[in-house]
């Protein structure tokens, strides 16, 4: 076992953070304000060639795996800047380079490695969000093609993404449970429709309501080509979303314990920093020490992808809750630290809650997880 | 406010907030009992336990020489004082962990009184269990070695019935080895014996039992603060890093929120007894739940934070900090636990079965 970092996986923390340093907080910030996609930043990350670091490199890619992916969401959001889309992107590409045809791969993975093409991912719909296989968008043979009906939500960055994976149905097993087929659907498809949805999230990325009104897709769009295979592919996907999730609030809660510890050092209220009053400093050596464990579990389950080990269904999971209930408790504390400032825009602490707090519930809720571990880790009867 | 809420809360939960200030005449009484608790019954009593496996006959004679069972009775029964002032006692008794069965005697004599089983024995040892069933079966009582009458509350479709028995007449108990031997648990089966006396009372069970669960609320704030002040007088004695260990935020917010939590379990508990002993005894019930329940949370926790702050002392057998885990461990159980005794406080305040 080794717990050292490579000198090239440093390289790229170093590299990353240094990207995320140059932009910073304020910028993510005021993209957010203005309610627009973070150009420039994304431009950046991709154009020093961090954007795809997980896609093979005959695409234009990184050849890394998703440990690679992980350790540039951490330190983007360790720098205030945690990009809602590069978790989508993590998601999206690899499901066309595993399960898409030469052809889909020849047209999707270049522009997805270099940036300049952007795909959004849609499979919550408003009667099926945790139990997601559970949806009723369908997709019906047309001739050659496809005709897909229903609407979905929730789905991030429709008005940037060139195209949006949908998950819809196209059939029952003999189970009664849903046949799923994932279609690559341009935004600009006619019959689709979206429109934002107010979020209390302050981020450059966006949420969407997606209409989909007997939207005509070619046969060339179905991913891999054959159909009913979708639920396995959505599955394939899910490990890696909560992997890079689980760094995402990592980064969060070192951005959250960097703000902090620096508050702490500098402000004196009573003729010596805060940060030498125990009341202040366990909490954040409490946060550090969770934060610790999380990171941990982070990089086993990336690892266990990058192998392709089953065990990283668990770990996976385990790593997104302890991560993302980490990070809550560390931007409550630095809220706490910060004393009345942490409400001040410019101390860029109050407007992450909403992100933050996010990560308990999507995409995978802690119950959910918690459902997972009790039935699959402990072998306890399924609840629901 | 709702109207509503209003009414409930103006008024009638006490007759007077005033109350819950002791006068000085009581709290007089209760610096003289503490003192006398204090000086009387060293805690080397309660190790002694120990080694004999049970409570010395000798502290039961001291409690029942200076009369305190009686304390809180009916004028007609002996008595002098109100609830509030056994309250009072039993704090006291409690800070110093008495190794004799004053708390069950007071158990089982308010519930005697409150629903009219006389006789009222006060000289007696006594203890109380509430059967779980329609018959007075196989009943674990806290307590219970040194009894010689036994109080048994039977629920009933409405109401409950409240029996005296000569312990006497329920043939030997079972002795239970349990982690705290200075307040021991013995088993009784009452099914085919019948009673001194009984009283039926159309109240539901939780109001019968107000005023036990109000002086077990007592008992558990007094091991609260006991273990609070032996935790906070070696926060200010021990040293190390050349300062009292108390002057570390660590230490001394842990026991700031044990002190909240003890004011609470004791202004509750003070609350349930003014509640109680008034004309309008309508939220006693309530109250009583509420600090029965805030007192075991703050007994288990208080003696918690004494094994904490005494460091690798905390876990010997030397010190008393495991005297006081014990008595919280084993006594805050009965009558319910807090989340029982919070969901009943619900029921009581809704009117509803518990
Ligand atoms: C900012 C944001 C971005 C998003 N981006 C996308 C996107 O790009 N694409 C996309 O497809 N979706 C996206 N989502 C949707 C997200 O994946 C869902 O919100 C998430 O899966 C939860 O589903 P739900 O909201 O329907 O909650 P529900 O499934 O309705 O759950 C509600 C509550 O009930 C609990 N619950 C449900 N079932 C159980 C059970 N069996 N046991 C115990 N508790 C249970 C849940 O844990 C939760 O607390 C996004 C959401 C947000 C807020």
């Amino acid at each position: 076992m080794d717990f050292q970092e490579t000198a090239e996986h440093s390289a790229i923390r170093e590299a990353v953070a240094s990207i995320g340093a140059a932009f910073g907080h304020g910028y993510f910030a005021a993209c957010a304000r203005e309610k627009r996609f973070a150009d420039e930043l994304w431009a950046a990350v991709f154009d020093s060639g961090f954007g795809a670091v997980n896609l093979p490199e005959r695409y234009g890619g990184g050849g890394g795996g998703v440990h690679e992916t992980a350790i540039v969401i951490e330190e983007l959001a360790a720098q205030g800047c945690p990009l809602i889309h590069l978790i989508v992107a993590g998601m999206c590409g690899p499901i066309i380079d595993e399960f898409g045809t030469e052809e889909q791969k020849e047209r999707w993975l270049p522009g997805l490695a270099a940036g300049t093409v952007k795909m959004a991912f849609a499979i919550t719909e408003s009667e099926a969000g945790s139990n997601a296989p559970n949806l009723s968008t369908t997709a019906r043979r047309d001739g050659a093609g496809w005709v897909l009906k229903g609407a979905k939500q929730y789905i991030t960055n429709m008005d940037v993404a060139d195209a949006v994976l949908v998950v819809a149905r196209t059939g029952t097993d003999d189970r009664g449970r849903g046949l799923l087929t994932m279609f690559i659907v341009d935004t600009g498809a006619e019959g689709l429709e979206y429109r934002p949805i107010p979020m209390e999230i302050k981020e450059p990325d966006q949420q969407f309501s997606v209409y989909l009104d007997d939207v005509a897709v070619p046969r060339e769009r179905l991913v891999g080509g054959v159909p009913d295979q979708g639920l396995r592919q959505v599955f394939s996907g899910l490990n890696p979303e909560r992997v890079n999730v689980a760094a995402q609030a990592n980064g969060l809660s070192r951005y959250f314990i960097g703000k902090a510890v620096g508050y702490a050092r500098e402000r004196n209220v009573w003729g010596r920093p805060i940060g030498a009053h125990q009341g202040v400093a366990h909490p954040l050596a409490e946060v550090k020490i969770r934060l610790e464990l999380a990171r941990l579990m982070t990089h086993k389950a990336a690892w266990l992808f990058d192998r392709r080990l089953p065990e990283v269904g668990e770990a996976a999971a385990v790593a997104k809750l302890a991560a993302a209930d980490t990070a809550l408790a560390a931007f409550d504390q630095a809220v706490q630290v910060h004393g009345g400032n942490a409400f001040a825009s410019e101390y860029g602490i109050g407007d992450l809650w909403g992100l933050t707090r996010l990560m308990r519930s999507a995409p995978v809720s802690r119950e959910m997880v918690l459902n997972h571990v009790t039935q699959h880790s402990l072998g306890l009867p399924r609840s629901y | 406010m709702s109207a509503a809420a209003e009414e409930r809360w103006s008024g009638s939960t006490l007759d007077s907030w005033r109350d819950l200030v002791l006068t000085d005449e009581r709290r007089e009484l209760a610096e003289t009992v503490r003192r006398q608790f204090a000086g009387g019954f060293p805690l080397e009593a309660v190790r002694a336990c120990f080694d004999g496996g049970s409570q010395p006959e000798g502290a039961w004679t001291a409690v029942s020489g200076a009369e305190y069972p009686s304390i809180g009775l009916p004028e007609s029964a002996g008595g002098l004082g109100t609830l509030v002032d056994t309250a009072a006692l039993l704090e006291a008794a409690g800070e110093v962990l008495v190794s004799a069965p004053l708390l069950a005697t007071v158990m089982s004599l308010q519930t005697l009184a409150r629903a009219g089983a006389l006789p009222l024995e006060p000289a007696r040892p006594a203890a109380l269990a509430v059967a779980d069933g329609p018959v007075a079966g196989r009943l674990v009582v806290l307590d219970g070695v040194l009894a010689e009458r036994l109080t048994v509350v039977v629920p009933r479709e409405r109401g409950v019935t409240v029996a005296q028995f000569d312990t006497a007449d329920l043939g030997p108990a079972e002795e239970h080895r349990h982690v705290d031997p200075s307040r021991p648990v013995a088993v009784f089966d009452a099914g085919e014996v019948p009673p001194l006396s009984h009283a039926d009372d159309p109240r539901p069970l939780d109001a019968v039992l107000a005023p036990a669960r109000t002086a077990l609320a007592a008992d558990l704030t007094g091991t609260a603060a006991g273990a609070l002040d032996r935790a906070v007088r070696h926060a200010l004695d021990r040293e190390q890093f050349g300062r009292k260990i108390g002057a570390f935020q660590a230490v001394k917010h842990r026991l700031a929120d044990v002190y909240i939590a003890v004011e609470r379990a004791r202004s509750l508990t003070r609350a349930a007894a003014v509640a109680l002993a008034g004309p309008s005894a309508s939220s006693g019930t309530e109250l009583s739940l509420l600090a029965k329940a805030a007192a075991s949370e703050a007994a288990v926790d208080a003696s918690r934070a004494l094994v904490q702050v005494l460091g690798a002392m905390g876990m010997t057998f030397e010190s008393d900090a495991h005297l006081f885990f014990r008595r919280a461990q084993q006594t805050a159980p009965f009558l319910g636990s807090a989340a029982a005794c919070y969901r009943r406080a619900v029921a009581a305040r809704r009117g509803v079965p518990a």
